[in-house]
Formats: C-alpha cells, structure tokens, sequence
C-alpha cells in the first residue's frame, strides 16, 4: 500500500491514576483511507480511551498518533484545527447545545473557521438538508427526538468536511429504527464521499456493517 | 452576545439573581457618590454667593464656619480702591424640630447677596429686634409663615419677611444683616467670609501675593476651586465609595457562583466544544461574554435605580444642604464599575473553562 493511511497508532499506551489503571496498552493500528472500522470489546476494556487518543482529546503517555501521516503530538501542532478540520466527532449522547436550534449547533463547529456569518449559516443548513433535517433546522435541539439530534451532531461533525468521523457508540442511545437510519447514512458517506470512519459499538449488526472490526480486551487488540 | 444571552436565559432564576446583585452594587454607588458630591456643590454654592472674584478665609480652617475675618481687615479691604465691592457672610446653625441643620446668615447690607435677596412679603429686620427673613424653599418646608418664629439658642425669632432667592442655599436659610446676626449671637463673628469684586483693570495676580503677604493668618481661594480648601470633603466621597465597595464585594461573589456554577453545569459541553475544535481562546471568551453581559444588564438597571435612589434620599432627609448631584462621571465610573465586576465575577470560571481537559470534561455527568 503505497498511499499514507488516514490514521496510524504505533505503540500507543494510556494508564490513569498514576499508572494504576492501564487503559491502553501498546496498542497498533492502521486505517486506510475510505475504510470503516468497528471497534468491540467488553467494557472497560479500553474503547473510548481508545477513540479519545485517535481524536485528540486525550495524550498517550507512550507511542505516536499518526493522521494522514503527521504526527498530532508533534511541536507547533495546532490541535483545535485538527480536531476541527481533520476529524469529526460523534458521541453517544449527541452532546448538543439545547437551548440552541440544530442549525445553530452545526454551526458551533464552524466559529472562528468561517468568518462570514452567512456563509456558516449556509453550510450549516446544506449539511441539515443532505441529513434529511431541512424542515428542523430553526427547531431547538432540546425538542428533537434522539434520532434527529443524532443526525443533528452528525452534521456538526461534517461541516468542515473532515476525512475522518470518529463515533463513540453512536448508535448506543437510539431506537433500532432510527439506529439503522443512522447507520445507513454512515455507509454513504464511507461510500460515496470517501469518509474514514473509526466507530465503537456494542451492536453486532453495526460491527457487521463495517469494512472491519477490531476486539479490544484489557487494553489491546485480541 | 446573542450566545451568552441564550446561554443566559437556561438558568433564569439564577442569572436574575446575580443581575440585581450587580445592580444594587452599582446603584448604591451611583446614589452615595451622588449625594456625597450635592454635598460638595452645596459649599461650592457658598463661595460662590453674589458671584465674587475672590473668597477670603482664616488661613487652613477644616469648614467655613470656624473661620473669622478681623473687622480690621474689613476696614481695611472696604477702603481699598482695588476693590468695587467687599461681600461677607456669617452662619449661625439654629436647630429646627423639622430640620437639625438650618442655617441663620448674617450677609452685609446691601452686599451683592444681600442684594439677591428679594423680599417678596413683609419687610426687612429692624435694628435690635430679635426678627429675620427667611427664604422661600425653607418657609415651605419649616411651614413658617409671616409673624411665625424659628427655634435659636437664645430666644426665639420672629419671621419678619419672606425672600425668594436664585441661591437655592440661601432660599433654604433665614437671613438677617451682619450687624443683627452679631448681636444675636455674639460668639458669632461679623464675617466669616469675605467675598471680593475687583475694580476694572486691577492686576489681581499682583493684588492677591501683596495681601496674603501681609495677612498670613488669612488665605485667597478662587470662588470656583472653593471647595479644594476643604479636603476633608472627599471623606464624604470616600465614605461613599467604602459602603458601595462591600456592596460591589458581594455583587462579585454573586457573578462569580453563578459563574461557577454554569461553567461547572456545561462541563461536558465545554469539552465538546473543544472536541469539535474550538480554541481554550473562543471557550474563555464565551465565559467571559455571559458574564460581561451579566454585569452590564446589571449595571444598566443599577444606574437607573442609581438616579432615582439618590433623588429619593435626598427628598427623604429633606435637608437644603443635601441635594443629590449626579454627574455623567458618576454614571460612565458606574458603567465601568460594572464592567469590572463582570470580568471579577466570570475570570476565573473562564480560565476554568478554557483549562477543561477535554476527555475528562466528556466523561463528566
Ligand atoms: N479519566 C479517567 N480517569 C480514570 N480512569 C479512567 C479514565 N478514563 C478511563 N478510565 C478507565 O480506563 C479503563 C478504560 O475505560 P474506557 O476507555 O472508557 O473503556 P470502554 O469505553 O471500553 O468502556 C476503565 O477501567 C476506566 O475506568
Ligand atoms: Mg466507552
């Protein structure tokens, strides 16, 4: 495989509290462009900690994190950019703004990246529509069902048309209907815009639906 | 600013409770300082009486009524040439049921203030009787009328004339001649100020060094700068600043906990924002917003509760000597007193904010 992959984790170790609790522990993974992967495993075993360091948020104490072939930890990175240009996040419990409207949560992801005002707002509407949301966009997010605010964070985490989507569970809160809605939408955009998608779940009808699956257990891949 | 009032309006009990804490911060120091600055004008209003050139005073004296100009100074002064006009005045405090601080002058017939006097009923007080005029604004508010008496140490005074006044001081007073008010109260001196008017093309300058020079017990003040002589006047200022200080205190504590209490509540959404790439910059300053906004809804609400607490006071006591002057300085140091408690209130909740480990603010239930 000539092409860089879209993540790299080479070594990756993350203990808390003083080490006494050892999340990951060297841990290796390669994931090519356009590839969806599924990550499982038993609780506690590590899969949020996991898609915390692929996304950022969280620093390993030992290995390197790799995205499209940079290192993120590197001197001079600038980690918000990552996080808002290279990635895009979605949570188990959607973590919207409530008091907000759902185009107005899509646009949070495009402050200090947009500066036109209408131009955040256009693209942030574009999203909702393309996510079937057209006619809630203006609705306040605490009034959507978790299907809509799922597809609502779906959107806040495209906006900036990142390469890579990261989900924790995505699928976790929702009812099976709108669960395989979501998913559906997923596999589209592995397909058909190329997205990389790094997804943890419980649900083996989800991990199905990926190119590939990985086991987390104790810290390390079975 | 549309965010942070969003943000705002999730808690509206709390954030009303942190507003009025500001307002009631900000309006007890736009009423005190108010008041304490009519004070100030009120004096001022004394060396300004008959608008003269110069005011002459006992040389460092703490308040107008201990000082005492010797008749040979005025003899002196009243034969200077340089001189068109030579004013004076001296106050007697005569303790009123309705008002403990009324003030009985004394001003020399037929001087500039005697002159601004209009007797508008009755008839000037005649030589040896214990009578006096009293002003228009004080007639109203002791409810005195003509033929009535006024409460003084050493008898009683019959009110012989009513007077209306420009000078709302002395509207508020009673007045007599300086040599009837010397004779009525004897420890009082014949004037305790000079008030002077110079003759045309008089080098003042040259005139005020030669005098001082030769009545060092004696001092010129600009009738203007009146009150710099007086600086035991800014205690009332600073008084007033002192009490709206603790009151600001607590309006701070108040920004701040419910500050706190936001930031501690949006943990996880903080940490979102971080996830989906906003700077610990763009987070401090969205905490510092709502508290910014905070404090200058606060701060519009407690001018204006400022203003009118001062106007309410002031009619209250209902005393002439206390009005309330409330200048636009008051007002722009009350805006920015506000200002400062929204950034006291919300800068270290900010900094909070914007130091949120991401993960851990994402785990935070
Ligand atoms: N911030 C943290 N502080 C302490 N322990 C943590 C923290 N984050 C995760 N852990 C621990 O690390 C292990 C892995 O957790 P996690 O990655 O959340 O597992 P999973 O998502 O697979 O359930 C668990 O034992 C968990 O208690
Ligand atoms: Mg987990």
């Amino acid at each position: 495989m000539s092409e860089v992959p879209q993540l790299e984790l080479r070594g990756v170790a993350k203990s808390y509290e003083g080490g006494r609790v050892r999340a990951l522990r060297g841990v290796d993974l390669v994931v090519a462009r356009g590839e969806s992967l599924a990550i499982v495993g038993p609780s506690g075993s590590g899969k949020s900690t996991l898609l915390a360091v692929l996304g950022t948020l969280e620093r390993p104490d030992a290995g390197e994190v790799l995205l499209a072939g940079r290192s993120v930890w590197s001197a001079g990175s600038d980690l918000a950019a990552v996080r808002a240009l290279e990635l895009g996040f979605v949570f188990q419990l959607y973590n919207l703004v409530p008091v907000l409207s759902a185009r107005e949560n899509v646009e949070l992801a495009l402050h200090g990246r947009v500066a036109a005002r209408a131009e955040r707002r256009r693209r942030a509407l574009d999203w909702l529509e393309r996510l079937g949301l057209g006619d809630r966009a203006e609705a306040r997010a605490s009034v959507l069902s978790g299907g809509e605010r799922q597809r609502v964070a779906l959107a806040r985490a495209l906006v900036n048309d990142p390469p890579l989507l990261l989900a924790d569970e995505p699928t976790g809160a929702l009812d099976r209907a709108s669960g395989q809605h979501l998913l559906a939408e997923l596999r589209q955009l592995v397909r058909e815009r190329g997205k990389t998608l790094v997804l943890v779940t419980h649900d083996p009808a989800v991990a199905e639906a990926c190119d590939r699956r990985a086991r987390l257990v104790d810290g390390a891949f079975a | 600013m549309s965010l942070a009032l969003r943000n705002l309006s999730r808690r509206p009990l709390r954030s009303s409770l942190a507003l009025c804490g500001v307002a009631i911060g900000v309006a007890a120091y736009v009423a005190l300082v108010s008041i304490a600055d009519g004070f100030v004008v009120t004096l001022t209003r004394i060396g300004q009486l008959g608008q003269p050139d110069l005011v002459v005073q006992t040389r460092g004296v703490v308040d107008p009524i201990l000082s005492a100009i010797p008749e040979p100074v005025l003899i002196e002064l009243r034969a200077d040439p340089a001189l068109a006009e030579v004013d004076t005045y001296a106050t007697h405090v005569a303790r009123q049921r309705a008002q403990p601080f009324f003030l009985v002058f004394g001003l020399a017939a037929g001087g500039a203030s005697w002159r601004s006097c209009r007797i508008e009923e009755g008839a000037a007080p005649r030589t040896g009787e214990r009578e006096v005029l009293i002003g228009r604004l004080a007639a109203e508010r002791l409810e005195v009328a003509l033929g009535g008496e006024l409460e003084a140490s050493g008898g009683a005074l019959r009110v012989c004339g009513i007077f209306s006044s420009t000078n709302a001081l002395l509207a508020g007073s009673a007045v007599t001649t300086a040599e009837q008010h010397h004779a009525l109260f004897p420890d009082r001196p014949l004037a305790q100020l000079a008030f002077l008017h110079f003759a045309p093309q008089i080098d003042r300058r040259a005139w005020r060094a030669r005098f001082e020079e030769r009545h060092a017990t004696l001092q010129t003040l600009e009738p203007s700068r009146f009150t710099d002589a007086y600086p035991e006047l800014d205690l009332g200022r600073q008084l007033a600043r002192a009490v709206s200080w603790i009151a600001c205190l607590a309006a701070a504590i108040g920004v701040l906990n419910t500050m706190m209490m936001n930031v501690l509540e949006r943990t996880r959404e903080i940490g979102t924002l971080l996830a989906i790439g906003w700077t610990r910059a763009r987070v401090l300053r969205m905490i510092l917003a709502e508290g910014l906004v905070l404090a200058l809804l606060g701060g519009a609400a407690g001018l204006a509760l400022g203003a009118l607490g001062a106007q309410i006071t002031v009619a209250w006591l209902d005393w002439v000597l206390v009005t309330a002057q409330l200048r636009t300085r008051t007002l722009l140091e009350g805006g920015a007193l506000a200002l400062v408690l929204g950034v006291l209130g919300s800068l270290v909740p900010a900094l909070r904010a914007a130091r949120l480990a991401p993960s851990e603010a994402l785990r935070y239930e």
